[in-house]
């Protein structure tokens, strides 16, 4: 299996570069001969404190291995305590910080089919994935429709025990088959909201998309046309495009 | 379409409270769990919501400032009613404020332990603004400060999302008729709507039932009901939709009215009327 990815992110208007708190991974792949590939991307909440660096932790987690979310609360935990805060950061951080996440595993299956694999999305919240072949919407979720998104989705908790169970209501597993030229798109809540628009709107933006080539200037020029235009909410945004040739 | 304007430390709002102040404040008033003077009570609520509204503006690197408060009492005198560091001034930004309480005190209380039994818990409670009750109720001059104050705020944040005033009082205006320096007050404006005034009535007419958010003078026990309720400002559907989280009915003629809150009807009021923004 070939994948050829590429990450594209911009801050918030108004806010600085480390103040973003989106987190993506990987930032650019271009592997062959890949038997499994994993991305994701997490959207941290902008209530919490630590939220990005939550963000982060699990969008690694999941592409590296897989969510070990015990695991990462601890890792936020330690990254958290030990340092003297004001008042108003206590309760914060003792609420925990929350993201949520769109995880995706794409898997070769060249033994049974040299054109084909399968892919699995995992997702909490709003973050979500497109499966997209040529120019036709194949799956989408796990918010499908522009007008479901609000500022309450349910996100992953740095606090909450336990591991994420699949029979979560909350968390939503799909699964499919790709074939050679399909593309996969993970977005943060606000483009997801946008793509979802156009799409239902008569236009789908897969060939803009796809025009975008590896170009973070050309990702930061389009969503700065799009804020000013009022499409798209002044959010931390964020896209993975993950190609399988 | 009016209040949409986001809310950014480039382009921050502002809440206003004027509090009445004057003698009958010290008088009781029921709390939940019992009684408290009213000065007491509304103190309280005042210096929680600045707790809440502090935490929900920080974040690791410290507090943004999405938002400048303002705290007038009116009573034997009418000005800047914030104690500890920041007394004096009128508008002060939301991260000056959260590191500037007066005293932080702790405070215990038992909750319950998951295991039928209650295990003590101590919180921080920052303390900004005491509870008075002394003087008259000179409520026009307090709409006076009020006016330039949100006059001045407006003119250094003339995109902002409108200035939101909560105003709470238990009496009747010792200084003349409030109903013009009310109006001209809320009429104020930024390019994103109109100040919005609530006025939150904590009679002491013996024929005043509590009523919340009303859509008309009618059934309002005298005068004083009456101008509060006239001059408030119509809720928005934002506002309509946070009544609704409370258990609050309302209707589209509904004004930020409240009669003869008690504390949690009073916190309840505050929270409608302060929440209601584009903090993204």
């Amino acid at each position: 299996m070939w994948i050829c990815t590429q990450a594209f992110h911009v801050p918030k208007h108004g806010n600085a570069a480390e103040e973003y708190e989106d987190a993506f991974f990987p930032d650019r792949v271009s592997q062959r001969g890949l038997t499994a590939f994993r991305c994701a991307v997490a959207d941290g909440a902008s209530e919490s404190a630590y939220a990005g660096e939550w963000a982060q932790i699990l969008v690694r987690s999941f592409g590296r291995r897989r969510l070990r979310l015990a695991q990462n609360q601890r890792t936020w935990q330690r990254l958290v305590q030990g340092r003297p805060v004001p008042w108003y950061l206590e309760r914060k951080l003792a609420n925990g910080a929350h993201a949520a996440l769109a995880g995706l595993l794409l898997r070769d299956r060249r033994q049974r089919n040299p054109r084909r694999g399968s892919w699995r999305a995992v997702a909490i919240g709003d973050s979500c994935i497109f499966h997209v072949r040529g120019d036709e919407l194949l799956a989408v979720g796990p918010v499908c429709r522009s007008d479901d998104f609000d500022n309450n989705p349910y996100l992953v908790s740095s606090k909450n025990s336990g591991p994420l169970r699949r029979d979560d209501p909350h968390v939503s597993i799909v699964s499919g088959s790709w074939r050679l030229k399909d593309i996969f798109y993970l977005t943060t809540d606000a483009l997801a909201q946008w793509i979802l628009a156009e799409y239902e709107a008569g236009r789908p933006p897969w060939k803009f998309l796809r025009a975008l080539g590896g170009k973070q200037k050309s990702f930061e020029a389009v969503i700065e046309d799009l804020r000013k235009s009022k499409a798209l909410r002044n959010d931390d945004t964020t896209l993975i495009r993950v190609e399988v040739k | 379409m009016p209040y949409q304007a986001e809310i950014s430390r480039d382009n921050p709002s502002c809440f206003l409270f004027l509090i009445d102040q004057s003698s009958s404040m010290s008088e009781e008033v029921s709390a939940g769990d019992g009684n408290q003077q009213k000065a007491s009570g509304v103190a309280d609520s005042i210096n929680r919501w600045l707790q809440e509204l502090s935490i929900k503006c920080a974040k690791s690197d410290g507090v943004r400032d999405y938002y400048h408060v303002g705290v007038i009492g009116y009573g034997r005198s009418v000005g800047p009613a914030f104690v500890g560091s920041i007394a004096g001034r009128d508008m002060v930004p939301i991260s000056e404020i959260a590191d500037c309480p007066a005293r932080i005190e702790e405070k215990t209380s038992k909750i319950p332990d998951g295991a039928g039994g209650l295990v003590e818990q101590t919180a921080k409670v920052p303390v900004w603004f005491e509870p008075v009750a002394d003087g008259g109720t000179p409520m026009c001059r307090a709409a006076m400060e009020g006016q330039r104050i949100i006059q001045d705020w407006v003119g250094q944040n003339p995109a902002g999302f409108p200035p939101i005033v909560i105003h709470i009082t238990d009496g009747e205006a010792t200084d003349g008729d409030p109903m013009s320096r009310m109006r001209s007050l809320s009429q104020l404006a930024s390019s994103d709507g109109n100040v919005m005034l609530f006025n939150i009535h904590m009679s002491a007419n013996p024929d005043a039932t509590p009523v919340s958010f009303p859509d008309s003078a009618d059934g309002l026990p005298d005068e004083y009901s009456k101008m509060l309720f006239e001059t408030a400002s119509p809720l928005t559907p934002t506002m309509r939709a946070l009544a609704k989280e409370h258990r609050i009915k309302t209707t589209d003629k509904s004004r930020g009215f409240v009669l003869n809150a008690d504390m949690v009807l009073l916190a309840q009021a505050i929270d409608i009327g302060t929440r209601p923004s584009n903090l993204t």
